[in-house]
């Protein structure tokens, strides 16, 4: 390139910015296909949150189950003590009902 | 979204109907009517917005795009981000120029991609045809948009963009730096520096 490459330069942008490109067959239709994803989007972001939120709900399945094993274990154990703090009830029971002791 | 279908009655087709006092009503809603009416859920108000500003959206897209796939891509990349991003829209500066910037921000990345794309693979076909054309010849021959954007593929994104607005889409420093977020001595400075490195590359590929 000469000197004049600066004119030069100007000139082969004067032409590209005359040289405009038809952009007319691309934008047929382009609303729908936008439309179509943004639907898809918003559906996909609806999923996407709900694969998010699976090792959150996997996680309270735990806590429930293990809380529910551990209730159970103290509930039982708490009968067991209420058993043993009351180591005459069955004898109590059974005077009354037999009468015996009145 | 019935993308279509405009969120107001159609003007009516009798010219002296314009003239009546009654046509304030069928004034069509501004940028800013229509971006509240989206953003309550009215989604032919959105699809209108769309119709309106595709056409200057496709515009600059398409100074990037080497195909109507990739032009296509990038619009709806412009109106996917404005539609996530609308309730960001403050009304301070006019809607069409909140979008310039949304476009300018989608072609910039589009460039960035196109470009870590480009780094893995060889110059293509196209590429060898138009190497040996100087600038005269092309501008003869009527090919100066292919033989410059032959050019400005070699660019770094920075300069394509930059090039891209101060060159072809003429728009001026201070705009272009509202547009890109860059100071307006960083956008003079990064303007220079595009045109001396497309100088070169065009004179390379002359030389060659």
């Amino acid at each position: 390139m000469n000197d004049n490459s600066e004119e030069k330069l100007s000139a082969l942008f004067a032409a590209a910015r005359a040289d405009e490109r038809d952009t007319s067959r691309a934008e047929f239709g382009f609303q729908t296909r936008l439309a179509a994803r943004l639907r898809e989007e918003s559906g996909g972001s609806l999923a996407a949150w709900a694969w998010k939120l699976c090792p959150f709900f996997a996680a309270l399945a735990l806590a429930v189950s293990w809380w529910g094993h551990v209730n159970l274990r103290a509930a039982a154990a708490t009968e067991v003590l209420t058993e043993a703090t009351q180591p005459d009830a069955e004898q109590v029971l059974f005077a009354y009902m037999t009468g015996e002791g009145q | 979204m019935s993308a279509l279908a405009p969120a107001w009655p159609a003007l009516p087709f009798a010219a002296d109907a314009l003239e009546t006092p009654a046509m304030a009503d069928f004034a069509p809603p501004a940028d800013e009517d229509l971006v509240a009416a989206t953003l309550g859920g009215d989604e032919d108000a959105f699809a209108e917005l769309v119709r309106r500003h595709k056409r200057r959206v496709f515009g600059t897209a398409a100074r990037f795009a080497r195909d109507d796939h990739q032009l296509d891509d990038i619009a709806q990349d412009v109106f996917v981000r404005a539609f996530r991003h609308l309730g960001k829209f403050r009304g301070d500066a006019p809607f069409e120029h909140w979008l310039a910037r949304i476009t300018v921000s989608a072609c910039y990345d589009f460039l960035r991609k196109e470009r870590r794309i480009r780094e893995q693979v060889s110059l293509d076909a196209h590429d060898f045809d138009l190497r040996d054309v100087n600038i005269d010849t092309a501008l003869a021959a009527g090919g100066a948009r292919e033989l410059l954007e032959f050019a400005m593929r070699r660019l770094t994104a920075e300069e394509r963009l930059i090039i891209t607005l101060a060159e072809l889409e003429e728009r001026p420093m201070r705009e272009i730096a509202t547009l890109t977020g860059w100071s307006e001595s960083n956008v003079k400075v990064r303007a220079f520096r595009a045109r001396q490195n497309l100088k070169k590359i065009l004179e390379a590929s002359h030389e060659r």
